[in-house]
């Protein structure tokens, strides 16, 4: 195994303390904006302009799974992964950006903030439990990506795991529970630009330092030629399985509320647009540099993780191996946040405050929301146990469970007239039965991955069910309200 | 910013992500090139920043002045 403590410099660390205490200034700082209301804790008031909107929605987009998880997928399964995933997330991505993004901030009331608030808006109380509960149940998601920074802190710095995941987590949710979404778009987008910057630094490194891309190239095909292949020998639905998990972000809690956070819809059109032109960039650099890693240390390295770290750490100079890490560090505690900030909504505001008490007031609902981010902290940190075999995989399954569940429902909720609650309640139930027997009982038969069938399923499911219960008092209530 | 330049700016992006995509995806079917790792290095160094700069005019012209104003008066 590689020793990289070695390598891990004085200025390494001045970089990350500097790192994780200007974090906590900027949420300490924004804690006044933050605590007058629900909606300025949990949408920043609507007031986020363009450049605010680029560094809060790249930095939920783009994650640590996205440096960590693309390299290893860069490694093991070459430049399919530029054809499955990485071109279909930005192109699959744009209609979101660009149709619904800016419909869900012009079109939907002002009341609703959280996805469930969705559901209740199109379909009915019941959707919007089963919503909260199932949005909540992700934090496993974002046990996978605290895990990955207490490796990579483990591995480079030789601080214990648990060390890691205690000081990660306690600063996310202290900058989280003091400023909301206000401090989250400042860091968010302080983050962006450190995670932008050591993926650019990291590029020119290899063509300085190791001779560049067809050096790259001769060595991973020397080492397995189906890396450069085009199709690298995947069968046709664990591409389309790939391909779905990037469209997950249709169903990501996170970025319909950064939908209601922004100023209008003109807004989130154009950031949106801007943001995955640089975000396509940034996967395609952490498919290089796992590419780069394998030919440069694939004989040296014990699995894909380590010798990704061995490319940065001989590419970058002392200081700059501190500001990627704290790059990763950036993107996991980024996207972390914003998810904590949200379970901690649906359990307080969507769950407690609509179900069990709703004499709750604001400024009660807030401090009773800033205690959840403490709570799902807490049990974050314990959920990192079941990912001790790597994160590659994380966001083909949650994501895949996520699309699912939620695609037809939302994306139907938003555009289909006909649709009822029966319709929505059904589909999501049945979905997330028939994930689970698909996935873990059946084990996709046919090779057919969990994803495509249920979400296709689903959506029969969903149709039909609102064809049967759409009755005519309501179309000719609907038309008249369009009259 | 005024709606014209918003309009004109997603556009341009929304065109530049089809290029991007088309690059990304049919260039390295065909071999490694250096070009290819200095576009990506160079296009990820100037994007943060550029946002991050982009932010920081907007904060100086008063953007969240209101915002912050209000927050004062309720404390």
């Amino acid at each position: 195994m590689l020793d990289f403590t070695k390598m891990w410099g004085i200025a390494d660390w001045i970089v990350i303390i500097v790192y994780f205490v200007g974090i906590l200034l900027v949420g300490v700082s924004m804690r006044k904006r933050a605590g007058k209301s629900v909606k300025s804790f949990f949408v920043a008031s609507r007031r986020l302009t363009i450049p605010i909107i680029i560094g809060v929605a790249a930095a939920g987009w783009y994650d640590s799974w996205t440096i960590v998880g693309l390299a290893e997928c860069g490694w093991t399964m070459g430049i399919v992964i530029i054809l499955v995933f990485v071109v279909p997330e930005a192109l699959l991505r744009l209609p979101l950006a660009t149709i619904i993004g800016p419909h869900v901030r012009d079109k939907i009331p002002d009341w609703v903030v959280t996805v469930p608030d969705m559901m209740k808006y199109f379909y009915n109380n019941k959707v919007k439990l089963i919503s909260a509960l199932t949005y909540i149940a992700n934090l496993l998601y974002d046990s996978a990506l605290l895990y990955a920074i207490a490796e990579v802190l483990k591995l480079v710095t030789g601080t214990s795991m648990i060390l890691s995941l205690a000081i990660s987590g306690l600063v996310i949710v202290l900058y989280t529970a003091l400023s909301g979404l206000w401090g989250l778009a400042v860091t968010d987008l302080i983050q962006f630009a450190i995670m932008t910057v050591s993926a650019g630094a990291l590029m020119i490194g290899i063509v300085a330092l190791h001779g560049g891309m067809p050096e790259i190239w001769d060595k991973v095909g020397a080492t397995n030629p189906t890396l450069l292949s085009p199709t690298g020998g995947m069968g046709i639905w664990e591409a389309i399985g790939w391909m779905i998990s990037a469209c997950a972000m249709y169903c990501e809690a996170a970025c319909y509320q950064r939908f209601g956070a922004a100023k209008s819809g003109r807004e989130i059109k154009t950031a949106y647009s801007i943001m995955l032109a640089m975000g396509v960039t940034f996967s395609m650099a952490m498919v290089i540099a796992g590419m780069a890693a394998l030919a440069f240390f694939g004989n040296v390295a014990d699995k894909p993780s380590e010798g990704f770290w061995a490319l940065v750490f001989s590419v970058l100079p002392t200081g700059m191996r501190g500001l990627f890490v704290a790059a990763l560090c950036a993107a996991v505690m980024s996207t972390v946040s914003s998810d904590w900030l949200l379970f901690s909504t649906c359990a307080v505001n969507d769950i407690y405050r609509s179900f069990i008490k709703p004499s709750m007031t604001e400024a009660q609902t807030v401090m009773g929301m800033r205690f959840a981010v403490g709570v799902f902290g807490v049990l974050c940190v314990i959920g990192t146990i079941f990912w001790a075999n790597g994160i590659a995989n994380a966001w083909y399954y949650l994501g895949g469970f996520l699309f699912a569940m939620f695609f037809v429902p939302i994306v139907a909720g938003l555009f289909y007239k006909h649709k009822t609650a029966a319709g929505g309640l059904s589909c999501i139930i049945y979905s997330a039965c028939m994930y689970v027997l698909w996935e873990f009982i059946l084990g996709d038969p046919g090779g057919i991955p969990s994803s495509v069938f249920v979400s296709t399923s689903g959506a029969v499911v969903y149709f039909v069910v609102c064809n049967l219960t759409y009755n005519k008092t309501q179309t000719m209530h609907d038309a008249g309200e369009e009259v | 910013m005024s709606l014209k330049t918003k309009k004109v700016l997603a556009t341009l992006s929304v065109i530049m992500v089809f290029i991007f995509s088309g690059i990304y995806l049919i260039v390295p079917m065909f071999g490694g090139y250096n070009w290819l790792a200095w576009m990506l290095g160079i296009l990820n160094l100037a994007a943060g920043p550029t946002v991050l700069a982009g932010y920081i005019v907007e904060v100086r012209k008063g953007i969240f002045k209101d915002v912050e104003e209000e927050a004062n008066k309720e404390e």
